[in-house]
């Protein structure tokens, strides 16, 4: 192996290594989202960093209380699923779109809404790690339908574990044990 | 590239393929699930490895036989979809959580669902080999409509997907013209 094919494998690893954590960090920030964690949730973002949805514009630190408040208002369960990044990397400045399909249980009544649409993010590497900088949230389309399933003798008899709005969601136990505490079942 | 800069690299590709290895199980397991293939399920899990649906835990040697009977039961198709993947490895263990939604096609072929929820799953690494040690099953939303138009796909010619073998995801090498199950 000569010293530009080492300098080649070099740049390629850092190339994945980049494309990884800039994935993770649209992760972590729809994770945050779900589990009301306003910690992981600003980590997501540089502090001088701004999200914008629609009229609502935030400083990246201010974004968890904001998005925590509108969540809890409208929705009992919701989940941000992030699906395909496409990522330009140059230098120490990246920009990716993420499309993201959105679905939240409506408080009021058996209805729940699917939304759909993309995080179009400008994120900068700064001491080695990758954060949002500029966040805008185009949503493309939504549906909405029925959620009675979620209350039907059927589905509870079932005994399926909900996900919590704080650190008493499985997904926070370590390590991940059978253990019944704190599941809640629907 | 001196001592230190070579261990580094070393290190990383070791995360990049840890990483890479562990979403491929968790991709794995969905796809077992949706072509029924029991053999793929087990192969995600330990022999001592174990998964929880609700009430319903079952060792991961025995899963495969329990989740398709439960998929039969409750519809006539279904897709595992993933999405937002975390995973935090620490040694040879790895706890995760990957969103899915379920697209489930109703009996009857009048309606669907979509069941979104989440897997967290603690792995284990023996001998190379990442699998499942336990899974627990999470379900958040649900969302449910009509699909009495499917058909309309039949008349475009457009296939579905098998419950076993013959589905044309297991054809080596893919060709246009393999035969597949129009709707």
């Amino acid at each position: 192996m000569t010293a530009n094919d080492i300098e080649q494998l070099s740049r390629d690893v850092q190339y994945l290594m980049d494309r990884l954590a800039i994935k993770d960090c649209a992760v972590r920030h729809a994770r945050g989202c779900d589990r009301y964690d306003s910690e992981l949730l600003a980590s997501a973002y540089h502090e001088d960093g701004v999200d914008e949805h629609g009229d609502a514009i935030n400083p990246g630190p201010k974004y968890p209380e904001w998005v925590n408040a509108a969540h809890q208002e409208r929705f009992l369960t919701h989940t941000h699923n992030v699906l395909q990044q496409v990522c330009e990397i140059k230098g120490d400045v990246a920009h990716c779109e993420t499309y993201v399909i959105g679905m939240f249980k409506d408080k009021e009544g058996a209805t729940s809404r699917f939304l759909y649409g993309r995080y179009l993010d400008r994120l900068e590497r700064r001491n080695g790690e990758w954060r949002i900088m500029v966040r805008r949230s185009p949503v493309d389309g939504l549906l909405v339908g029925d959620a009675s399933m979620l209350t039907s003798p059927a589905f509870i008899r079932q005994g399926y574990v909900k996900g919590m709005k704080d650190e008493r969601d499985l997904s926070y136990q370590r390590p991940l044990t059978l253990s019944e505490t704190p599941a809640d079942r629907w | 590239m001196n001592e230190q800069e070579r261990e580094e690299l070393q290190r990383d590709i070791a995360y990049l393929k840890d990483r890479q290895a562990i979403l491929d199980c968790v991709s794995r397991h969905a796809r077992g699930h949706d072509r029924h293939d029991s053999e793929l399920i087990t192969s995600c899990y330990w022999e001592d490895g174990i998964d929880e649906h609700g009430n319903a835990i079952n060792a991961g040697p025995r899963y495969a036989a329990w989740v398709n009977e439960d998929h039969a039961k409750a519809s006539i198709l279904h897709t595992h979809n993933l999405s937002t993947h975390n995973c935090e490895i620490d040694g040879d263990v790895a706890h995760c959580e990957t969103y899915v939604i379920v697209g489930l096609l109703d009996h009857g072929g009048q309606s669907a669902r979509l069941i979104s929820g989440r897997y967290v799953d603690r792995l284990e690494r023996r001998k190379g080999e990442w699998k499942i040690a336990l899974r627990r099953s999470i379900v958040d939303v649900a969302i449910a409509g009509d699909a009495s138009m499917i058909t309309y796909l039949g008349d475009l010619g457009y296939t579905h997907g098998t419950w076993d073998r013959s589905d044309p995801s297991y054809v080596r090498p893919l060709e246009i013209g393999t035969p597949g199950v129009k709707w």
